[in-house]
């Protein structure tokens, strides 16, 4: 397997084949006189950001903690990983996830704050 | 122990033990191991970077620089921004592409290069016992 070519940009699928956003970042873990080995995949804005420029993902980071949304990127085990390839399948309830945290908050705070968007 | 981020220490200068540039890390190999997955080799030169893109036939449209497949242990990364070898690169296993066929006017080896490096330690543990 080829890490970047199969993981890294591609498709995250949540147990309920729900699309999740994208591998944005792999977390290698060094162990002492042993192989490397893949600890988690990330994903979401500020683990993108964080290619382009530490500051806008510390940014990103900041504002995400401030308006609650959520503590950080969301990491998720490798133990965790079904399948890789075209699309990476996960072991997640994605609507659950921190994956969606984004429209969570934009649904709660947004959304159903203009008028006749309730139900 | 400790962790690197694998997209941002891609296309990362490699440095020889002597101080000098050896390539750029490109892909990186792994293998599932149970439920763990671990790396089995850091692929470093241009050859790398086709390999991730699976089109090596671009490799015949340029003369490409020298390209290797560095194991897992033959890489520091106590500074990830500045990965260095813990060997010598004439140590480290070639990549070779398409321009390899030209030149020699032979077919590359079929087998992965994990298996050849295997093959050429067996050779030489042949080749010491026949002493």
């Amino acid at each position: 397997m080829h890490l970047v070519r199969d993981v890294l940009d591609k498709q995250l699928l949540g147990n309920d084949e729900e699309r999740m956003g994208k591998v944005d970042g792999i977390v290698l873990s060094l162990r002492d006189g042993r192989p490397p080995r893949v600890a988690f995949l990330e994903t979401g804005a500020s683990v993108l950001a964080r290619r382009v420029s530490r500051r806008l993902a510390e940014a990103i980071e900041a504002l995400e903690r401030r308006w609650g949304i959520r503590q950080g990127p969301m990491r998720i085990p490798w133990e965790r990983v079904r399948t890789t390839g075209t699309d990476v399948g996960v072991d997640v309830d994605a609507r659950n996830s921190s994956a969606f945290a984004w429209e969570r908050f934009l649904r709660e705070r947004v959304v159903e704050k203009i008028p006749g968007a309730k139900e | 122990m400790s962790e690197i981020h694998l997209e941002l220490v891609l296309g990362r200068r490699v440095f020889g033990r002597d101080g000098r540039a050896v390539g750029r890390l490109e892909e990186v190999r792994a293998e599932r191991d149970g439920d763990e997955c671990v790396v089995t080799d850091w692929l470093i030169g241009p050859a790398a970077l086709l390999e991730r893109w699976a089109a090596p036939i671009l490799g015949i449209l340029g003369r490409s620089g020298r390209s290797y497949a560095a194991a897992w242990d033959q890489l520091d990364w106590s500074d990830p921004r500045r990965p260095r070898l813990t060997c010598g690169v004439e140590e480290l296993r070639t990549m070779r592409g398409p321009r390899w066929k030209q030149k020699t006017g032979q077919a590359p080896p079929k087998e992965q290069p994990e298996r050849r490096h295997e093959r050429e330690e067996q050779q030489r543990k042949k080749e010491k016992g026949g002493k």
